[in-house]
């Protein structure tokens, strides 16, 4: 199936296989709507999951959709990055309403604001305060150390070639 | 000690009914503690359902910020004489997960903790050496980890509340980053 690709290139996206079963197709963030809801209509239906990448350096969160053709036996990634410092997106729930569950996942670890999604309550995490903890500017290690006391040389006074024998 | 609580702990040793709360990987090593190929009911030790009836509160693994809360939960139903065996390297020093954000490091600064197993994993036999040790312990009437908690409690009550009953961040916040406006 080289003609989906093909589809999705004259729609003025850039696609590429991956291997020969999933290709990704990278989007600007304003048609991200416009394309799952083209993909799902050309037999994607099956929505597989939503994950987000964090890449500090460029400033940018990288949303990755992806999607399942169970008649053609397909997988196709579909990606868009949105500004890092205060990130919004529309909402994909109205195409699959499963989405929901995945955004307010990725609203408690990178603290996206789904536009349109009514369900971005608390999820994972219990009373939780600080920054969202996967973002990567979040230092776990500080924060251990910190709330948990983690000390790196407790040895519960036993020596170590104690415990080793 | 009297000669009668001398009795009483030699029979205690005797018949201890576990809880094990198997919200860590550690789950997976109880099966075959529990049958036929260690079999661990010939220490008089089997597995009870609730927390009511059971004397051992075994703790498989890592423990979370929302499981810990349940763990105190169900320490606390439980009737004295009780007794808590920690399982596995995280419970010791949050092992693998010494840097996590969610996972707690020590489990005895929440609730007393008698043996820790240590190992990731321990075997089956290391468990069963441990129940031998308790039982050891609880007829030599040395295992008095419940007792402890009643005297400091308010020593594990301010470390419970560090923990669970968060009201401002743990760390200096610099700028908002994620609400829109």
């Amino acid at each position: 199936m080289a003609d989906i690709l093909d589809e999705i290139r004259a729609m003025d996206l850039k696609a590429s296989w991956l291997n020969d079963w999933e290709f990704e197709v990278i989007v600007p963030k304003e048609r991200i709507g416009s394309v799952l809801d083209y993909l799902k209509s050309r037999t994607f239906k099956g929505f597989m999951g939503l994950s987000c990448v964090d890449w500090i350096d460029e400033g940018k969160f990288e949303l990755v959709y992806i999607l399942q053709s169970y008649d053609l036996s397909l997988e196709a990634i579909v990606k868009t990055k949105i500004p890092r410092h205060r990130p919004v997106i529309e909402s994909m729930n109205a195409i699959w309403k499963l989405c929901e569950v995945y955004e307010r996942e990725m609203h408690e670890f990178f603290g996206i604001e789904f536009v349109g999604n009514p369900n971005l309550r608390p999820f994972f995490l219990e009373n939780w305060l600080d920054t969202p903890p996967l973002r990567k500017d979040f230092d776990t290690l500080a924060f251990s150390e910190e709330l948990f006391e983690f000390k790196e040389d407790e040895t519960h006074g036993i020596n170590p070639p104690e415990r080793i024998e | 000690m009297s000669e009668w609580t001398e009795i009483v702990d030699y029979f205690r040793g005797r018949s201890m009914w576990m809880l094990h709360y198997c919200t860590g990987c550690g789950a997976i090593e109880l099966p075959p503690t529990m049958t036929s190929r260690w079999d661990m009911e010939r220490f008089g030790i089997t597995p009870m359902a609730t927390p009511r009836q059971a004397d051992i509160l075994l703790i498989t693994g890592y423990l979370a910020i929302k499981t810990l809360k349940r763990v105190i939960y169900t320490y606390e139903q439980m009737q004295p004489p009780k007794w808590v065996l920690g399982f596995g390297s995280c419970t010791i020093n949050g092992g693998i997960y010494w840097d996590s954000y969610n996972v707690i490091e020590r489990l005895d600064k929440y609730i007393p903790v008698d043996i820790y197993i240590a190992g990731c994993m321990p075997r089956p036999e290391a468990i069963l050496d441990s129940f031998v040790k308790l039982k050891e312990m609880v007829q030599n009437g040395e295992a008095k980890g419940y007792e402890k908690y009643v005297k400091n409690y308010e020593w594990y009550k301010a470390n419970q509340d560090k923990v669970l009953k968060r009201t401002k961040p743990v760390l200096e916040r610099i700028e908002k980053v994620t609400k829109i406006g």
